[in-house]
């Protein structure tokens, strides 16, 4: 039992450092000042824990399988949370990614708009997350 | 590498090594409704439950016919049974873990829905 709980915390570790870095990292570059010129910076972080989302994310089904042999069972409500939780990390990776590659083009509006956007997905995100721990 | 880092992974790589040691521990009883009892689709069907979760075991999940209808965080109690079809109905209750994952620990009844 020690090392089943030992490999759900540390996962739940990632998971929590991830969740803060995805929804602080977007944040702090636009709120309390603008910081927009470090925006790489604050993007790459960001790229990080959404990657360290969807990995942890997928970890804590490998851990269920390995030591139960079956992945969480999960309500309609929590299924759906989780199918909402997972469609926000990719859409956040993507646009995260989409600005290392390509925002040095873009407007001041533009990477305002792409940071505010990574914000609502890490607060979607987090707020499945919620639904998907208490409606299972 | 001294012997004190050597030993900290080979614990910790042994500790991962056997997962199952206490796998099965924990106890469900289902008070009602009995193994094959008949019930009326139109009553208030209770199902009546005692749970001992084990030291893996957190939480309990109540399934129809395999499929998900409730959650119990109270170890001793009743559940109302809602809408259940007529035919033979599967009822279960399984005791999962903090991840929501079933432990193994679980009792079911067949009953009769008229």
């Amino acid at each position: 039992m020690g090392s089943e709980n030992l490999a759900y915390a540390l996962t739940q570790v990632v998971h929590n450092f991830g969740a803060a870095a995805v929804l602080g990292g977007a944040v702090f570059a636009l709120w309390p000042l603008d910081r927009l010129e470090y925006g790489r910076v604050f993007a790459w972080l960001i790229l990080v824990a959404w990657g360290a989302q969807m990995a942890s994310g997928a970890l804590f089904g490998v851990t269920s399988l390995y030591y139960y042999g079956e992945t969480p069972d999960l309500s309609h409500i929590a299924t759906a949370a989780l199918a909402v939780k997972i469609a926000a990390a990719i859409s956040g990776f993507v646009l995260v990614g989409i600005y290392l590659l390509r925002g040095r083009a873009w407007t001041q509006a533009g990477v305002r708009r792409t940071f505010q956007s990574l914000a609502a997905l890490a607060t979607l995100a987090l707020t499945a997350a919620a639904f998907l721990r208490w409606f299972s | 590498m001294n012997r004190k880092h050597f030993l900290a992974p080979v614990a910790l790589g042994l500790l991962l090594a056997f997962p199952a040691t206490s796998l099965g521990q924990g106890k469900v009883t289902i008070t009602s409704p009995a193994a094959g009892a008949s019930l009326d689709a139109m009553d208030e069907n209770k199902l009546v439950y005692e749970v001992d979760p084990g030291p893996r075991g957190d939480h309990v999940h109540v399934y129809v016919d395999n499929k998900e209808v409730g959650i119990l965080r109270k170890l001793k109690g009743s559940y109302l049974l809602e809408s259940l079809d007529s035919g033979k109905r599967n009822i279960c209750v399984k005791v999962v873990n903090k991840a929501h994952v079933p432990i193994g620990v679980e009792e079911c009844v067949q009953v009769s829905v008229k």
